[in-house]
């Protein structure tokens, strides 16, 4: 029996050999073939051409594109997740995420989303120095690149987001704040004397003088408020003047508060400095610098002024021999509504705008603001304005 | 002994790279966050702290037993003996930055209930340095980039300047004001804290010499003069 299906078997095979040779001599089925294996090769052609164009797509996507397979390992990244988390392509495919990441909080969140079966964002803050915070978003996919469901992770750099968010969120913060403790000491105040302080002299007069005091930096927060919003929002009306005689205005108007303080105010400037900028926010912003290196430095301490031409640029240098600032406090002095001491600064009538109007307006012409500070010794401020006429 | 192939064996060990990668940063998420509630005086921040150093216990123990498991089942040589071995000196290290993370908490948990000066310092600064050294080390161990290995060496010299500066600082600034004494003799000890992180950070960095080159080495300069 077994030898007569092996008979069978090698008559069958015979069969199909002698009937493929037949068919191999048929004109026909050569052509077939030949059109079966241009076909395939077009095939060929086109999906390596497809996957260039996805690659390229992929590639000029400004957010990083990971791939990663059930496992947790990427199979797939783009330039920018290269970019991003500052890996060359190869560090990445085939290992695990957190290699690139050193973020075991955005290896366990990736891994907890991928079993929910749906896109979930969050932000993290990255493991380093530079405080970078990073946008993941994780979105399952049914059928990956391999086939196999797969997770798509989707990096974007937010850390200059975060940024203008925190300083916006300090910013109606502050605001609020500023207006209402002047006004809850008015209504305080107005209270008492309704209650009956009115009547008594001695303790009206007092009362009313802080009333005017707190309404006058009431006025005062607002106009900087004011002049903070235009230097922001408009082109400064630029004309040509002598900065030379406007820094010698500035100082003779300040030399009464210098007096009155015990602080000697110099000024060194040459003659006939011009510059092409709008003279009232320069005046703005000599009135700030030098009021302020007068209000910080104690008795007996010296505050210069010193302007120069240097290229293309006038540099104008406030420093002073005052309290300084602390290098904690020197990355934040711009902001508004930022104080170093915050009793000192309200005490001096500060609105804790001057700084933040000093900035706005140097950077709107053009110019940059420094500082340069040590604690107890002094500060000095310099401000460098463009002298072109174009500008 | 449970005998497994070479690609298998790989991935074991791909496993404990990262596990030690997340035990690192979870170490680094401690230092950052301890600063962060010593900057702020957030005392629920430093009781976070304080509470997450357990994780970073448990994962102590945990890639421990795994480095033993693999001595003992496949009987590791060269490289991988040295990256086994090296695995279980940087845990060692990782677990003291998260206990001095701790220290730092709860220096700032003290501080906030005093009604002092908000003194820092140069600290931010100090700390911003051991944290780039602390990711460097672990980047070199990833990328097995000694360049990276020299770059935490380096920094470790400028970390001791930086102590010995605001160390200076901090006397001046109690001399000069008994009433900040309290406040700047707790700082002076967070200083010490994280100088004593960078020695763990620049110990790391030394293993991933080791497991590159075979060669046990003192890199950095406080660490050959002992001092």
């Amino acid at each position: 029996m077994i030898w007569l299906a092996l008979l069978c078997v090698v008559f069958a095979a015979l069969a199909v050999y002698f009937g493929l040779r037949s068919r191999q001599s048929d004109p026909g089925f050569a052509e077939e073939i030949s059109k079966l294996k241009e076909a395939n090769g077009q095939l060929a052609a086109h999906a390596a051409n497809y996957h260039d164009q996805l690659r390229a797509l992929s590639d000029s996507s400004g957010a990083g594109m990971i791939v990663l397979d059930p496992r947790g390992a990427v199979v797939h990244a783009n330039a920018a997740a290269g970019r991003i988390l500052n890996s060359v392509k190869g560090e990445l495919v085939g290992h695990a995420l957190i290699q690139a990441t050193l973020s075991s909080e955005m290896q366990q969140f990736v891994e907890g989303a991928a079993g929910t079966g749906r896109p979930v964002t969050q932000d993290f803050t990255m493991p380093g120095s530079q405080a970078r915070v990073l946008r993941a978003s994780v979105y399952p996919l049914a059928v990956g690149l391999s086939g196999v469901p797969e997770t798509m992770l989707v990096l974007v750099d937010v850390t200059e987001l975060h940024r203008l968010e925190t300083i916006r969120r300090d910013f109606v913060a502050n605001v609020s704040h500023e207006l209402r403790t002047p006004l809850a000491s008015i209504r305080a105040i107005a209270e008492t004397l309704q209650e009956g302080a009115l009547e008594d002299g001695e303790v009206a007069g007092p009362f009313l003088e802080t009333i005017i005091r707190e309404t006058d930096r009431l006025g005062r927060i607002s106009q900087d408020l004011l002049i903070l919003s235009d230097a922001e929002s408009k082109a400064p009306a630029k004309n040509r003047f002598n900065l030379s005689a406007l820094l010698q205005e500035v100082v003779n108007r300040s030399s009464r508060h210098a007096e009155q303080s015990g602080v000697e105010l110099n000024l060194r400037v040459p003659p006939d400095l011009a510059i092409n900028a709008s003279e009232d926010q320069i005046e703005q912003v000599l009135v700030n610098l030098v009021d302020n290196a007068i209000k910080y430095t104690p008795s007996g301490g010296t505050v210069c002024v010193e302007a120069s031409q240097e290229e293309s640029k006038v540099v104008v240098e406030v420093s002073d021999t005052g309290i300084g600032i602390m290098q904690q406090d020197l990355p934040r002095i711009f902001e508004r509504f930022y104080r170093v001491d915050k009793a000192r600064s309200r005490e001096s009538g500060g609105t804790g705008l001057g700084l933040s109007i000093v900035k706005n307006i140097v950077e709107a012409h053009g110019g940059e603001v420094r500082v340069a500070s040590e604690f107890n010794r002094g500060s000095t401020f310099s401000i460098a304005l463009p002298t072109s006429k174009e500008q | 002994m449970i005998s497994l192939t070479r690609s298998q064996f790989e991935e074991e060990l791909e496993k404990l790279r990262n596990m030690l990668l997340a035990m690192g940063s979870e170490a680094d998420r401690a230092v950052s966050d301890s600063m962060q509630a010593l900057e702020e005086r957030d005392v629920s921040m430093a009781e976070r702290v304080i509470d997450g150093d357990d994780r970073i216990d448990e994962m102590d123990l945990r890639i421990e037993t795994e480095c033993m498991r693999l001595i003992a089942l496949q009987h590791p040589l060269a490289r991988d003996l040295r990256l086994v071995g090296t695995a279980l000196k940087i845990i060692t290290d990782l677990e003291r930055i998260g206990d001095h993370a701790v220290d730092i908490a709860k220096v700032a948990r003290k501080l906030s209930y005093e009604s002092g000066h908000r003194m820092l310092a140069d600290l931010p600064r100090m700390a911003t340095a051991v944290r780039r050294m602390l990711k460097n080390a672990l980047d070199a161990f990833v990328k097995h980039d000694l360049s990276l290995v020299m770059t935490v060496v380096d920094a470790d010299d400028e970390v001791d300047d930086l102590f010995h500066v605001i160390r200076d600082d901090l006397h001046g600034a109690m001399q000069s004001d008994p009433g900040i004494v309290v406040e700047a003799s707790y700082l002076l000890f967070v200083a010490h804290y994280l100088e004593r992180m960078a020695d763990h950070a620049v110990n790391i960095a030394e293993r991933v010499y080791y497991v590159e080159t075979a060669e046990l080495s003192q890199l950095a300069k406080s660490h050959r003069t002992g001092s």
